[in-house]
């Protein structure tokens, strides 16, 4: 605790020093960045990549435009983020800065996030998701809405119809002027989900096709963006999304009945204030999730319900030379559930402290610290350095980070009913990375070359794992000591002719996730793969913008997976291919409509991205888009 | 732009490896012990093994093998044999598979179940099939591989045995054990027992032993003795503390010595008594004991370790002196060993 007050003090005094530069100048950033902006560690994706109708939700786009593997268990259903070989609740996935991973699991579930609600996502890599909180082993995804002060009224609806009975259908309003936004969007998303697909596991392969995976998705999402005065804002924000699907079972049960449903409420209130040389970030949320699962084979009919208060107070300043930032952190977790002892809660307060300082023309030092308190439960103390290089005439970047990261257990790995486990000990990493990235214009500017390499170690220590138990039931346990290293590579070109735009972009990564401990002389797993991380995974994209005409491709690998931790059994590598082509016309008062229509998996790709759980083939759509603004 | 797109080529070149489950229909021989391979639930990777004990060679994914490469299905839970007919119950597909034991090849399938869990035969043209989630009792007809009766049980059955003239079943949801007629399937008495009775053994003297394993709650686990003539319990064993759990138990040819997976290894005890043993008679050390069966004939004991419960487990096979013979690598969790006839 002492460390704690010391650090409370800390942010105290910095706080007092910010005040005396106080200013009335605005400094509010709105970022657009069209397309998505790739650095060594970090990556944006902007509004006009989310509005791709090729991508049908978050984990379909991430899976396409970053590193990040996206375990799927098909349209509309269960995708979880692994990121630089790490599990599903090693990655963080937050809103405005605060995290939305379920206090329960750990993990999210990336079906039940419409990239319509997001105006910007930005992805952080490893150690760099530090600045934000705990838990981000292999990183952190962010995402958020961005305001824009001006005087407008914007509608804006869309229907966006596809293959095995897609629907989808957007709506938003943008109303505002200079000092106050508001933004509201509303969604309604229904699938039956019925392709095709071979039979593998009866004789003659068969083909059959798929039941039960039909779902309906609604949900709305209200901002309110206040400029209180010229150098204050104050956000609301709320959230409320209703997810209703059907769980198809594995080509190799019979029909069963599986139904889940997810109601998520959050809220989030927001306050920045904007000085000559810092800032000040308030941040509250509440986040409300249900979730009711039936299996009627079964007759299990279960809740769980979680509700959480996470809050956190950023403070930003500038000194000479030196950048400051301060954080501290409190959430409290509770939840109630059929799988739980009992209510349950927890509640962690984190301090941060970050210095950066520039030692010369080009180079920066940059020394954090992060502590995190788990009331009555334990404390981390989480050291970081990273040594920056930035050459801005030649648009070229190095750095070089070290630290150490944490991920505490969570509500069911701790108290789940019957097995869950107090003495559990926290997953605990220390994490090296390199990279860079450089960026040359040529040919007068008309021909952008950008390329970025990072190079990470990682090693986990306590990795959490559940398991069965001989006596029926499972229970998670501390295992062993995981090593992830890898590398990531990115290239884009971009250039502009005329009127003929052209952009091609590629990312590959290498990830290796190995288990370092053997139980016995039997045990086959050590030094091996973890299961379901591709060692290999890589996309290619192109876009050709000629005449207000969008034609667009994307082509993904992704490696063998093992699904045996001995690495004898395999899923087989596949690749996808998807061409879209969109159209804007413009109408008369700034009206515009858009078109869009593409081929997803276009060479008809047999594959299964969870063993035994076919993938739709062939399937189309097309969209229609309406604008108006004033 | 050349080199990276080499790159991405090399990666789906090298990344195809050959699948290694292509191999035609392998020939049984004199093979005569099975080994179940539960598989992950939900994960749709059950397998069955074949182990000659002659010459100590295994085939894997034999099922797969001898049926043109299709899989078993979710969780091989038991499998009993009846005649020439193997039936394998497979838990989470809601079947029995029916194979021809001499080719292990598929002969046809009994689809009309929930959630199977065990068989028992009681004559050639009767046996009961309990089932997790559908409250009854199955009656099937191994003739003509069809459900002829269902008996209301109002929770989940595991393991059953016939000793006396009549069936005795492990009613998991009530810790009782019930005892039927096993000729009218009229239910006679409900024995109440420990928390969650699960296994089930007849021993020498017709009697039965039943473990319970003390349910999720921290319950102790206790070993019921039940005598058939007037069902009534001889004894109850239980451990000392909580943590002595008692799994799975198993009796040996002349069903007078019982064994049972127990918190550090596998345990033998004489049917006659009247506590549980302090010490295993074979240590786990840092094996997973998941599962075991005893050779009906000379008494070998086959015990299935499923390491961490993703990779390809390993069985031990052991002298009735507890010295190890053996050791070969299975499928995926493996649970259960079949000694065919």
């Amino acid at each position: 605790m002492k460390k704690l007050g010391t650090i409370l003090l800390c942010l105290m005094a910095f706080s007092l020093a910010g005040q005396t530069t106080f200013s009335d100048t605005v400094k509010l950033k709105s970022v657009l960045i069209q397309g998505n902006k790739h650095q060594h560690h970090q990556e944006q994706l902007d509004s006009a990549v989310l509005s791709d109708p090729q991508h049908l939700n978050l984990g379909d786009l991430l899976s396409k435009k970053s590193h990040l593997f996206i375990k799927s268990y098909g349209i509309g259903s269960l995708a979880t983020i692994s990121l630089r070989g790490s599990g599903s609740s090693h990655t963080q996935l937050n809103w405005n800065g605060i995290s939305l991973n379920s206090s329960m699991n750990g993990s999210s579930d990336l079906a039940l996030f419409p990239l319509f609600f997001m105006d910007e996502v930005t992805l952080n890599y490893g150690l760099n998701s530090s600045a934000d909180g705990t838990g981000g082993i292999g990183g952190a995804v962010n995402i958020s809405t961005v305001p824009r002060f001006k005087k407008q009224l914007n509608l804006y609806v869309s229907a966006n119809y596809g293959s095995y009975g897609q629907r989808q259908y957007n709506a938003r309003i943008k109303a505002g002027n200079k000092k106050f936004q508001s933004i509201t969007k509303i969604i309604r998303n229904t699938a039956d989900n019925n392709f095709n697909y071979k039979d593998l596991t009866q004789e003659g392969f068969p083909q059959r096709t798929v039941k039960n995976a039909s779902f309906t998705q609604k949900g709305m999402m209200q901002n309110f963006f206040f400029k209180l005065k010229k150098n204050q804002l104050l956000e609301a924000n709320l959230w409320w999304f209703e997810s209703e699907r059907n769980l198809p079972p594995l080509i190799t049960l019979r029909d069963n009945t599986e139904l889940q449903k997810d109601i998520a409420l959050k809220s989030l209130v927001k306050y920045s204030k904007y000085f000559n040389n810092g800032t000040l970030k308030i941040t509250t949320a509440y986040i409300d999730d249900a979730l009711d699962y039936v299996n009627e084979r079964a007759n299990i009919q279960s809740n769980s319900h979680s509700k959480s208060l996470r809050t956190r107070a950023d403070y930003e300043f500038n000194w000479k030379k030196i950048k400051f930032h301060s954080q501290v952190k409190y959430n409290n977790n509770r939840a109630v559930a059929d799988g739980l002892t009992d209510n349950v809660s927890q509640n962690r307060i984190e301090a941060y402290t970050k210095v950066k300082r520039k030692i010369s023309e080009n180079f920066s030092i940059n020394v954090s610290t992060r502590y995190l308190n788990v009331l009555k439960d334990g404390s981390y103390f989480l050291p970081q350095l990273r040594v920056e290089y930035q050459n801005k005439k030649q648009n070229s970047r190095l750095f070089a980070v070290v630290g150490r990261n944490v991920k505490y257990p969570n509500l069911n790995d701790l108290y789940f009913h019957p097995s869950g486990n107090v003495n559990l000990k926290a997953e605990e990493s220390e994490s090296v990375e390199i990279g860079g990235s450089l960026g040359k214009s040529l040919f007068r500017k008309k021909l952008d070359v950008n390329g970025s390499a990072a190079v990470f170690y990682n090693n986990i220590q306590n990795y959490i794992q559940w398991e069965p138990t001989a006596f029926g039931f499972w229970k998670p346990s501390n295992l062993s000591s995981v090593e992830t290293m890898g590398f990531e590579l990115f290239a884009e070109l971009r250039q502009q002719k005329g009127t003929i735009k052209k952009h091609f972009s590629s990312t590959y990564s290498f990830t290796s996730s190995k288990n370092f401990e053997k139980q016995h002389e039997f045990d086959e797993s050590k030094g091996k793969q973890l299961i379901y991380i591709p060692e290999h995974k890589g996309n290619v994209s192109l876009e050709l913008e000629f005449k207000g005409i969008v034609f667009s491709t994307n082509y993904q690998v992704i490696g063998i997976r093992y699904i045996s931790s001995d690495n004898v059994e395999f899923l087989p590598t596949y690749s996808l291919l998807d061409f879209g082509m969109s159209r804007r016309f413009s109408l008369k008062q700034k009206n515009s409509i858009e078109i869009s229509v593409g081929i997803k998996n276009t060479l008809d790709t047999e594959y299964q991205s969870i063993e035994w759980r076919p993938m739709p083939n062939r399937n189309y759509f097309i969209k229609i888009g309406y604008q108006f603004k004033t | 732009m050349k080199q990276l797109i080499y790159v991405l080529i090399l990666v789906v070149v090298f990344s195809c490896r050959k699948d290694d489950n292509a191999d035609g229909p392998v020939e049984i021989d004199n093979a005569n012990v099975l080994i179940l391979n539960e598989g992950n639930f939900n994960f749709g990777n059950a397998s069955l093994s074949l182990y000659n004990d002659r010459d100590n060679s295994v085939d894997n994914k034999i099922f797969q093998s001898n049926n043109n490469g299709r899989p078993i299905g979710d969780v091989v839970q038991s499998a009993t044999q009846i005649g020439d007919e193997l039936f394998v119950v497979v838990n989470n597909s809601s079947k029995i598979e029916v194979l021809n034991a001499s080719t292990l090849q598929s002969k046809t399938s009994i689809q009309q179940l929930n959630s199977p869990r065990y068989i028992e035969v009681a004559t050639t043209q009767k046996a009961y099939v309990s089932d997790l989630y559908e409250d009854k009792l199955y009656i099937i007809d191994p003739t003509n591989h069809s459900v002829t009766k269902t008996i209301e049980t109002k929770g989940w059955i595991e393991e059953m045995a016939i000793a006396n003239g009549k069936l005795y079943l492990t009613h998991v949801d009530s810790n009782q054990v019930w005892v039927l007629d096993s000729t009218t399937d009229s239910l006679l008495y409900k024995i109440d027992v420990h928390i969650q009775p699960q296994f089930i053994e007849v021993d020498a003297d017709d009697n039965v032993w039943v473990s319970c394993s003390g349910g999720f709650n921290g319950g102790k686990s206790a070993l019921y003795h039940i005598q058939t003539s007037n069902d009534s319990i001889v004894s109850i064993l239980e451990g000392i503390a909580v943590e002595d759990k008692i799994g799975e138990i198993e009796m040996n040819s002349t069903k007078d010595e019982l064994y049972y997976i127990g918190k550090n290894g596998l345990y033998k005890m004489s049917i006659n008594d009247l506590q549980l043993p302090e010490n295993s008679f074979i240590d786990q050390n840092l094996r997973l004991f998941y599962g075991f069966s005893i050779h009906p004939i000379n008494n070998q004991i086959y015990i299935a370790d499923a390491i961490d419960y993703q990779q390809r487990g390993v069985v031990y096979r052991y002298n009735k002196s507890g010295v190890q013979i053996d050791a070969f690598k299975v499928g995926i969790i493996p649970g259960d060993i079949i000694f065919l006839n």
